[in-house]
């Protein structure tokens, strides 16, 4: 019977209805913008493939002419910087990788447009390899973030929620119909609670049934704690209208309060748990890394002959069969260098990734601070544009390009040319996807604290209304 | 009579214990967003002067080597962070301030702070440009919605007015008032963290930072000025301080958070910056035989004709000078051709979504008045803009040095030719310096109109409300 004569309400309620109708072009808005970006960025990688596919393609086909109609030889010094059949210009060409984009992507962006998400791996330093050529995004838009469906239920759901909201009681009372609502049968929290929750759950199911139209149901685990994201924290801004509801303010007064609470969760907490992070993990200093690399640098190009004469000695399986000339030369030289480089600066580097993933991991543990980091947090884990995906993915790239530097170095030492069939044996990178459990763990977590925190309102609000 | 408003409207907040705790917070928060961010200022500041020397030692240093491998090691140029960046560092942590200075390629600016970035950096950064540009609007609309609402709502409009108190004079005495509330909240603030910033960067105090500051606090004042006259025509127009606060809270929502980036987004559908992937690669195909490293390219061929044309010699070993060194000079050429080709179209597609953000700022004046912060700051785009093409400068002449020093010092075939100290001594130091502030307002002339335009329709619609306005 309630139940019924809120629904009638609602229909009637043009607030609702126009707060139903914003929500519902924004969302469209976001989806639209969200599947762009996504798409765009698999168009991009889907070209980066054919490319190199085609690049491989065509190299081999010339290795494969050189064995029919050998080439004039070489030159001695540059070693030919186009030459196929060269592992030392093919290791340094590289081959790209991407994180590959589920289609929940579209819904929650996050840091994704900030992080490279393709890169090149080759034998060539791990500094060069990791930094080289990017960041060619317009600032203003990486500073304005995007428009996405997460943006929306971050920031924007709260508000409708909060004003359909914030004068459940305070508007019965003003209207002087609060004492006649006591006086009939049923109490009056429960009410109030099914009013709120009746508009919190009509909002939530419009950003949820987006989050469907935009990731589809390719991967329904995804999207169900994308949802059951969207609904915790939704019934959690519905738990604190409430709470304010029940503390017999005025509409005035408690939209003030309502709004900023939220300006608390949205901004100043998330901002000034930024600050705390930058003063207790202060970002490490990337130009101290630059340094040491560059020192390394010199120093290795300086002793380079030295180095080539001792990695031979060291890997004496190496030696060219029946080589007379010099050992060293621009190949050897090269590789031996980056290989000793890489060697001096992993400390450095190692150091500088410990102190980005600490930060990370103090971000983690001041999630619980405002239930827009816990949402913003769980939405990510989700949609699979996590911080910790994408270090799942770097790791990755680590092995990978472990595997390429195995597959040229060899040849390389050994004075070797490529052949159709060393080609054919070159490393691919797959991708190994991150842990399911991981990323529903996460955002269930997140989940499960923000709908405590709505029950523990909730009962607050349901004794002072009794 | 104004003054007596404004002191009753001054007392009245005073006494509000919302008001004081608001206040208190927004000024703490104000200070340590001021005294974090000149702490972070003055690291950066020092680091990356010391980073500076350091390369050159590291450039002064390097030993006896081939020019052109010394042009691959190259060098790396800073971008000066202003002393005004500590109040808003716009642009910074997502363009990075380094640009690798290297044979070949132009490169953009490396290290974005925000590649260090944590999953909070989206929420935005606690620095004295977020307090004013979006939280300072808030108080200012918390004080403002019910200045006259409260008034009719409880009759004592209808009693002020009869006693014969003009409509203007109560508006001015009000919005008066609401002034020195937010004197109150600023001033404190500001006084100490000028003093701060006087006693522990006094580097940063110039004559040019002064220049700088001035127009930033011009549009600061401008930008708080059209909140405070937009939040009275809301409150005298409106007819219940419910409605008023709606209607206020709706468009700071939408003109802080939803407009920047549905702007955002839409300028980038309108012009697309190319994605670097594809940048490249089409610049790595433009150059492919024509690098400087290819010698039977036909364009190589051609350039070795012409030359030992010129010379009148039968081969390029008997040519008075190296012709490795015009070949690589020849590539660099090329290159340059080819990354002002795509540069240009990649800087012409960044200003055609600045402009989209410049029209934008008439829905949300936040966009004009961030767009003069930033440039004030020297964190905009068009700070840059000019960083990168002065570092391209530098670079072009940097490279044509190492290779017209092969051509000129050494023979054909001399492989392990290697020039010293005096060569890379020759090459002058980069340090660049920001263009002064005249030029910075050039850039600002649209957002500076539009951001005067929301001052005179705020105060044109306080004059309409404050006409029209009915007791009740």
């Amino acid at each position: 019977m309630t139940l019924q004569h809120e629904f009638l309400l609602l229909r009637r309620d043009r607030a609702v209805a126009a707060a139903v109708l914003f929500l519902a072009a924004a969302s469209t808005l976001a989806v639209v913008n969200g599947s762009r970006w996504r798409d765009g960025q698999q168009a991009a990688q889907s070209r980066a493939l054919d490319a190199q596919n085609a690049e491989y393609a065509a190299r081999r086909a010339t290795v494969a002419e050189y064995e029919l109609h050998p080439p004039p030889s070489l030159d001695p010094v540059l070693n030919n910087l186009h030459d196929p059949a060269s592992p030392y210009v093919v290791g340094q060409a590289g081959y790209v990788v991407h994180l590959p984009l589920p289609p929940a992507t579209a819904l929650a962006i996050g840091q994704f447009d900030l992080l490279p998400l393709q890169e090149l791996v080759s034998i060539r330093t791990r500094q060069r390899t990791v930094a080289d050529k990017d960041g060619l995004e317009n600032p203003l838009q990486l500073a304005a973030g995007r428009f996405d469906l997460a943006f929306l239920v971050v920031y924007l759901l709260p508000l409708l929620i909060l004003s359909l909201t914030y004068n459940l009681v305070a508007l019965e009372r003003e209207e002087g119909t609060l004492g006649l609502l006591r006086c009939q049968a049923g109490s009056l929290w429960r009410l109030m609670t099914a009013r709120a929750l009746l508009r919190t759950l009509l909002l939530s199911t419009i950003c949820s049934l987006a989050a469907l139209a935009g990731a589809g149901t390719a991967d329904m685990g995804g999207i169900v704690c994308f949802v059951a994201v969207i609904i915790s924290y939704a019934l959690f801004w519905a738990g604190l209208a409430l709470w304010v509801n029940s503390r017999n303010g005025g509409s005035t007064s408690n939209a003030a309060i309502l709004v900023l609470s939220w300006l608390l969760a949205v901004a100043v907490v998330p901002a000034s748990a930024q600050l705390a992070v930058n003063s207790l993990r202060p970002v490490p200093s990337r130009l101290e890394l630059l340094d040491v690399v560059r020192n390394q640098s010199i120093d290795a190009r300086r002793d380079a002959k030295k180095l080539v004469a001792d990695w031979y000695a060291a890997n004496p399986h190496l030696v060219p069969a029946n080589h007379a000339g010099p050992l060293y030369d621009t190949a050897t030289g090269g590789a031996v260098t980056h290989i000793e480089q890489d060697r001096r600066t992993l400390p450095v580097e190692a150091k500088f990734e410990a102190a980005v993933a600490t930060r990370q991991d103090l971000v983690n543990r001041l999630r619980f601070l405002s239930p827009a980091i816990i949402a913003s947090e769980g939405l990510l884990d989700s949609a699979g544009t996590s911080l910790e995906r994408f270090r799942h993915y770097r790791e990755q790239v680590k092995l990978f390009r472990e595997q390429w530097t195995a597959q040229f170095h060899p040849l390389i030492f050994r004075k070797q040319i490529l052949h159709p069939s060393d080609y054919d044996r070159m490393p691919a990178f797959r991708y190994g996807q991150y842990p399911t459990a991981r990323s529903v763990t996460a955002a269930a977590s997140g989940a499960a604290a923000l709908v405590a925190a709505s029950l523990a309102l909730v009962l607050i609000a349901a004794r002072r209304l009794r | 009579m104004i003054y007596t408003i404004a002191r009753k409207e001054w007392l009245e907040r005073l006494r509000d214990g919302q008001f004081r705790v608001v206040s208190v917070a927004m000024a703490l928060m104000l200070l340590l967003a001021f005294a974090m961010s000149l702490s972070q200022w003055k690291a950066a500041h020092i680091e990356q002067r010391r980073a500076q020397d350091r390369d050159r030692e590291q450039w002064l240093n390097q030993g006896s080597r081939n020019p052109h491998s010394a042009a691959h090691f190259g060098i790396y140029a800073f971008k000066p962070h202003l002393p005004l960046s500590f109040i808003d560092p716009g642009l910074d942590p997502y363009t990075g301030s380094v640009i690798w200075v290297e044979a070949h390629y132009q490169n953009p600016a490396r290290f974005r702070p925000s590649e260090e970035g944590t999953a909070l950096q989206r929420f935005g950064q606690l620095t004295p440009a977020m307090v004013l540009q979006w939280f300072l609007p808030l108080l200012i609309l918390l004080l403002t919605f019910s200045a006259f609402t409260s008034e009719k709502e409880q009759g004592t409009l209808r009693l002020t007015l009869a006693l014969g108190v003009p409509p203007r004079k109560l508006a001015a005495g009000k919005a008066l008032g609401v002034a020195a509330a937010i004197g109150f909240v600023l001033m404190p603030a500001a006084l100490l963290a000028a003093l701060a910033a006087v006693f522990t960067a006094p580097e940063a105090m110039n004559t040019e930072t002064l220049f700088r500051l001035l127009p930033m606090l011009f549009a600061y004042a401008v930008y708080l000025a059209v909140y405070v006259f937009l939040g009275l025509a809301v409150s005298a127009f409106s007819s219940s301080s419910r409605t008023s606060l709606a209607l206020l809270l709706g468009f700071w929502t939408v003109a802080t958070f939803v407009v920047p980036r549905v702007i955002a987004d839409t300028a980038e559908a309108a012009h697309p910056s190319p994605l670097a992937s594809d940048f490249w690669r089409e610049i790595a195909v433009g150059m492919r035989g024509a690098d400087g490293h290819s010698e039977n390219d036909k364009r190589i061929l051609e350039l070795k004709r012409q030359t030992m044309q010129k010379y009148g010699v039968a081969s390029a070993k008997d040519l008075p000078m190296n012709f490795e060194g015009l070949r690589l000079q020849a590539g660099e050429e090329h290159g340059n051709e080819l990354f002002d080709e795509y540069y240009g179209k990649l800087w012409s597609a960044y200003k055609g979504q600045e402009r989209l953000h410049h029209f934008a700022s008439l829905v949300s004046p936040l966009l004009a008045l961030r767009s003069i912060s930033m440039s004030m700051a020297g964190t905009d785009l068009a700070h840059l803009g000019d960083f990168s093409r002065e570092t391209e400068l530098y670079r072009r002449s940097l490279n044509k040095a190492m290779n017209l020093n092969v051509a000129n010092r050494s023979r054909m075939g001399e492989y392990y030719y290697f020039a010293d100290r005096s060569l890379w001594e020759s090459i002058p130091a980069y340090r660049y310096s920001s263009p002064g502030v005249g030029w910075a307002l050039q850039h600002q002339v649209l957002p500076a109109a539009i951001l005067l335009a929301w001052l005179l329709m705020s105060f044109a619609a306080f004059q309409f409300s404050i006409h029209r306005m009915r007791p009740a």
